[in-house]
Parts: C-alpha cells; sequence; structure tokens
C-alpha cells in the first residue's frame, strides 16, 4: 500500500512542478502588485513541499497492507470500468444522439448489466428517467435539453 | 429590537406560499438524501442543485439549506432499522438506536431523535439570529483582515478534516488551484486554459461539486456487491413518559454541543454527535449500558448533529466562511445567484438572509411532522436497492452537469473530477477542504492581491492589522498543533528502542 500513496505523492510533485513552470511564465509580479503567476506559483510550491512531507512520511512509517488492496475485486473493477465508460459515452454522444434517446440507453446498460433488474423494473425506470425527465425539465421547469442532432434520429422524434 | 424586525420581514418573506412550498420540497428531499444509504448530504445537496436552476434566489436558497437540514433527520432512519447510517453524523446512533430497534423500540428511537433533532435544530437556528449583529463587526474588515480570515478558515477546515493534516492541506491547495483555471480577474488572461473556450471563465462549480462527492461516491459502492436491504420491524411510535424523562438531559446538551461545535469551520457534524455520545456516556449513571440500546445514545448525538447543521450557517453568514463541505456547497449555489455571502449579504440583500433563516425555523416544524407520522413512508423508501438507485443517481448527475451550462463539456468535467474523488477517498483524502478551498480561492487570491497592491508588494501589510495578526497567529497555532503530535509520534519508536 505504500508504493501506491508514495506514487501517488510523486505524481503531484510531477503536477505541482508543471503547474509551477507554467506559472512562472506567466507575469508573476506587475509594477502594481502581483501578477497572474504569483498565486498559482505559490500554490505549487506550497502542494509540492506538502506532498515531499507525505512521501518522506511514508517512507518513515509504511502503510500496512500490499498493493493489491487498493484495486477492488473483479467483480468491483469491472463495475466501475463499466460506470465510468458508459457515463463517459453518454456525454460524447449527448448532444448528437439527444437527451431522451442516449439517457435511456445509459438507464437500460446501468440497471440490465450492472443492477441485475428486471425487464419491468429497467423499463419502467429508464422511460421515467429518460422521457419522462425530458418532458418534465423541457416543458415545466423550462430548462431546455438537447434533441437528436443527426437526422434519421431527430426524424424519428428524438 | 431591530434584528427582530429583520426576522419578522423574513417570515413574510418565508410564509409566502410558493417559500412554503420549496421549503417543503427540500426538507422532502433532505429526508430522502439522509434515508438512502450510499447519498450523503454534500452528494445530496450537490445532485438536486440542478432542480433549483429555475427558482428565484430565495427560492432556491431556502430549498438548498432545507435539503441539508432534512439530510440530518432522515440519515437516523438508517441508523436505528438498518444500522447503516443514511449520513456519517448519525453513524454514532447505530450504536443505541439499532440496538433498541432489535428490542422493538425502534418507534420510541426515532421519535427522540426527531424530537431532539427539532429542538437542536431550532436552538440552532435561534443562536443563528443572535449572531446578525458579528455582521457589524466583520464590515470593518478590509482585504488584509478578508484574506487573513480565508487563511484562518482554510486551515481549520484542514486542520480538523480527516486524520492527516497534510492531506487535508493537500487537498485544500488543490481546490485553490482549480479556482485559479480561467480568465485572471486582473489582468484578463488566460490561466491553464489550454485554449479552451469552456475553461476561459473557470471550472463549473456544479460539475467538481457533482463529481468529486456524487460521482466518487457511486464508484466506491460500485466496488461492493449490493446486498439487499433487511429493515428491522417498527414498533409504537409514541416514546413512553420514561424515554422522555431519559431523553430531557440529553437533548438539553447536544443542543449545547451541537451550537457551539458547530461555530468552528471544520468542525464536521459527525465529531459533534461523537462529542454529544461520549459526554452522555461519561455524564450517565450506567455508562456500561451504553450500547445496549440507551435512548440517550440516540437523543444527544441528534440533537448536537441538528444544532450543528444549523448553527454552521453562522460563519456562512456573519464572515462568508463556509464551515463544511455541504455549507461550501450552498455558499457555491448563492454565488450562481449572483449572492456573495458574509456581513455585505445582510446589508444588501436581508429579505434573502432573513428570509431563509425563517424558512429554518419553519422547515424544522415540517420535519418534525415529515418524521414522525411519515415514518412508515420513509421506510418504505428505504427498500429501494441500491443496484437500482445508484442508476437514478447516475442519470441524475448527467442531467445536473449538463443543465448547468447546457455543455456535454460539463459531463466530461464531472467524469474527470468523479475519478479524482474516487482516487482521493481511496487515498484517504478529505475532499471537504478541496470544496471549501475552490469556492474561497478566487476571492482571497483577490484580496490577497488587492493587500500587496495596497502596500506595493509590501507583505508587513499583513502585520499592520491587529486583526490580520490575530487571525493569522490562530491560523499558525492550528497548523502547529498536529506537526507537534507528528513530531512526539516520530520520536516514541526512539524512546521505545
Amino acid at each position: 500500500m505504500t508504493r501506491v500513496h508514495q506514487a501517488a505523492s510523486l505524481l503531484i510533485i510531477a503536477f505541482c512542478s508543471w503547474v509551477g513552470i507554467t506559472s512562472v511564465q506567466m507575469t508573476y509580479y506587475t509594477s502594481i502588485g502581483p501578477g497572474p503567476g504569483f498565486f498559482p506559483f505559490w500554490l505549487a510550491l506550497i502542494m509540492g513541499v506538502l506532498s515531499a512531507i507525505w512521501f518522506i512520511q511514508l517512507w518513515l512509517r509504511p502503510l500496512p497492507g500490499s498493493a493489491m488492496d487498493f484495486v477492488p475485486n473483479r467483480a468491483g473493477c469491472i463495475r466501475v470500468v463499466a460506470l465510468i465508460l458508459s457515463a463517459l459515452i453518454f456525454g460524447l454522444v449527448l448532444e448528437k444522439v439527444g437527451f431522451s434517446l442516449s439517457m435511456f440507453v445509459f438507464l437500460l446498460f446501468l440497471l440490465i448489466a450492472l443492477g441485475r433488474q428486471s425487464i419491468m423494473v429497467t423499463l419502467s425506470v429508464s422511460l421515467l428517467g429518460s422521457f419522462g425527465v425530458y418532458f418534465l425539465f423541457t416543458q415545466y421547469l423550462k430548462v431546455p435539453l438537447p434533441a437528436a442532432s443527426i437526422g434519421f434520429i431527430s426524424g424519428l422524434g428524438f | 429590537m431591530e434584528y427582530l424586525n429583520d426576522l419578522m420581514m423574513g417570515f413574510s418573506v418565508a410564509l409566502t406560499p410558493q417559500n412554503l412550498m420549496f421549503a417543503f420540497i427540500g426538507c422532502v428531499m433532505g429526508t430522502l438524501v439522509g434515508v438512502l444509504p450510499g447519498l450523503g448530504p454534500s452528494a445530496g445537496t450537490a445532485l438536486l442543485i440542478p432542480l433549483t436552476f429555475t427558482l428565484p434566489p430565495t427560492g432556491a436558497i431556502i430549498m438548498l439549506a432545507a435539503i441539508y437540514y432534512g439530510s440530518q433527520y432522515g440519515g437516523t432512519i438508517t441508523s436505528v432499522l438498518i444500522n447503516v447510517p443514511g449520513e456519517a453524523s448519525s453513524a454514532i446512533t447505530c450504536i443505541d438506536g439499532y440496538q433498541m430497534a432489535q428490542q422493538g423500540r425502534a418507534g420510541a428511537a426515532l421519535a427522540i431523535s426527531a424530537i431532539g433533532s427539532f429542538i437542536g435544530g431550532t436552538i440552532g437556528v435561534m443562536g443563528l439570529v443572535a449572531a446578525a449583529p458579528l455582521t457589524e463587526f466583520a464590515l470593518e474588515f478590509g482585504p488584509v483582515e478578508f484574506f487573513a480570515l480565508m487563511v484562518l478558515g482554510m486551515t481549520l477546515v484542514s486542520g480538523l478534516a480527516g486524520s492527516s493534516m497534510i492531506k487535508a492541506l493537500i487537498s485544500a491547495t488543490l481546490g485553490l488551484l482549480l479556482g485559479t483555471v480561467g480568465m485572471d480577474p486582473a489582468q484578463g488572461v488566460p490561466r491553464f486554459t489550454f485554449g479552451s473556450m469552456e475553461l476561459m471563465e473557470g471550472i463549473g462549480f456544479i460539475p467538481v461539486i457533482m463529481g468529486l462527492f456524487g460521482v466518487s461516491e457511486v464508484l466506491t459502492n460500485a466496488e461492493e456487491e449490493w446486498k439487499p436491504i433487511v429493515t428491522a420491524k417498527m414498533s409504537s411510535l409514541w416514546p413512553t413518559m420514561q424515554d422522555l424523562k431519559e431523553s430531557f438531559g440529553p437533548i438539553c446538551r447536544g443542543s449545547v454541543i451541537g451550537f457551539v461545535l458547530g461555530l468552528i469551520p471544520g468542525m464536521t457534524g459527525s465529531a459533534c454527535s461523537f462529542s454529544a455520545y461520549v459526554a452522555e456516556k461519561k455524564l450517565s449513571k450506567h455508562p456500561e449500558k451504553f450500547g445496549t440500546g440507551m435512548i440517550a445514545g440516540v437523543a444527544g448525538p441528534e440533537t448536537a448533529n441538528n444544532a450543528h447543521a444549523n448553527a454552521s450557517y453562522i460563519p456562512l453568514f456573519t464572515l462568508g466562511i463556509p464551515g463544511s463541505a455541504t455549507v461550501a456547497i450552498l455558499m457555491g449555489a448563492f454565488m450562481m445567484n449572483g449572492l456573495t455571502p458574509g456581513p455585505f449579504l445582510f446589508k444588501e440583500h436581508p429579505d434573502v438572509v432573513w428570509g431563509v433563516i425563517a424558512s429554518m425555523y419553519i422547515g424544522n416544524v415540517m420535519l418534525l411532522i415529515l418524521n414522525l407520522p411519515l415514518v412508515g413512508i420513509w421506510v418504505k423508501i428505504l427498500k429501494i436497492p441500491y443496484s437500482v438507485l445508484f442508476a437514478v443517481i447516475m442519470g441524475f448527475m448527467m442531467l445536473g452537469a449538463y443543465a448547468s451550462e447546457n455543455s456535454s463539456f460539463d459531463i466530461l468535467s464531472m467524469l474527470l473530477f468523479g475519478v479524482v474523488g474516487y482516487l482521493m477517498r481511496k487515498l484517504d483524502f478529505p475532499l471537504a477542504p478541496a470544496v471549501l478551498t475552490l469556492i474561497l480561492g478566487p476571492l482571497m487570491e483577490k484580496n490577497l492581491r488587492r493587500s500587496l497592491e495596497m502596500s506595493q508588494g509590501d507583505f508587513h501589510i499583513f502585520l499592520e492589522s491587529p486583526i490580520a495578526v490575530g487571525l493569522l497567529i490562530a491560523a499558525i497555532i492550528v497548523l502547529l498543533l498536529p506537526m507537534l503530535r507528528l513530531l512526539k509520534y516520530l520520536k516514541r519508536p526512539a524512546a521505545d528502542a
């Protein structure tokens, strides 16, 4: 487990180095006071020092457990990855396919593949959560949600 | 007297049918958030922000505030009936509350906790009214004092969050860094935008909090197998005279503990309820019976967490410092509506502040009604399996992230911060400091730069104001205390050897 945490601290130090270098390239100080690079530079420096202290703490006091304890079991991993990927795909296709259809398929996938729900529950929740929510938000709450921009899908009324 | 008149004006705002409805919806939603395990108050409030997009500012804040204090009520139901806290501050209630349920006294436990929550919540709101004159003092603050105050607020939240001060400070610095993304407010130079138009106005607050709290919570829960929920049987709701007698003292003490601790930024609701539990155990004539179904072990903590929830608005309303992650989210909601919480809000928008405060009184009455006679309905809702709930939560978050700016970019941004939040949880980083500083960051930078512009770059300006010096010394003490503990800890093996 210590190695995972140390790797994380090193990643943060690398991130801080990048922020620090980028900040210095902006104006650090002007004639009237601090420039746009001033605040992020000091933040990056503080964060980098804190991460270095964390690294040293881990070195002095290793954590119990192995690196594998950090990773969930196989089924857990599948669920986590599937959730992230399905949400990513939803975000990418939303404006092309439209809210109703993309949300319907998204909920259908989550409830069937990950939730293992019956077809009745899956269909009711997916229909209400997609077409029902679209109707509620666009008609009553006046929050615009995207309709399909692809010709044949928008032709179907999505 | 002036403040009493203001409060009366607040009631006239809160008692309009529209605002009453918003408070009611907020109370119902909040109780729901509290009831559903795996959805904490921060994630729940963030998740429900989209519902307020089209509401007037006062209505939106009334509803979101009600969601927060409502969740404190709802969290008890799961603690008592299924031994799983609906939210962290109700965790301690599991110990005696669940034992009471096992003995067929679930109804009495829930009734006493609802009564205690009502009294604690009401005392918290009364304290909020009493604290209003503090704003006069805060009105004297300039950029130097405000910067020092924000440094203190940040260190308090970092010092009290989680087990590691270093991790809390890293989390706080991350939030501050995220706050610098976008156009520099003074010189109009883009910072860390990668040429993206979407990032020019900064990272969206809603996608970040939804990602850090909501998505990361769902991902963490997805690691484990989702088991069906088994609830204890409900008994009669009415507590006996003996129950009421035994609860009187714990409710009074819980109110005081929750209120006082709620004033300290960074003090969590769970720390308050834990302190109240420890106090009851110490003061009890039968401490050995705690853990076997003592009603004092339910009444004290449940009262304390509600007093804390309402008292935690005091630093926000008087000084503009959010004391917890959920209050920081509420501060974000204020800012989304063009309102900056702090002393000036009382002067500039008294109708909003006093309307929200008055709505809290009304909300507490609504919650008492919702939680006592309607507890059976919440028990039924509790039976919705998480394997259905997670999909609904994910769907709602996608909708909320998109609707905040009508952009898919915010969905991707939310997902990115969801993964960041998930990794932070796994690495045991507290999330509250990051959210707090994300909100405070731009204000902090603005006040720092103004101060240095005033002094033409001379840092001694921070030592010229006695208030700023006092606040900075307090911040240094907060920072040094854990370091002293760390030094003692590091010396220990040498002594052992």
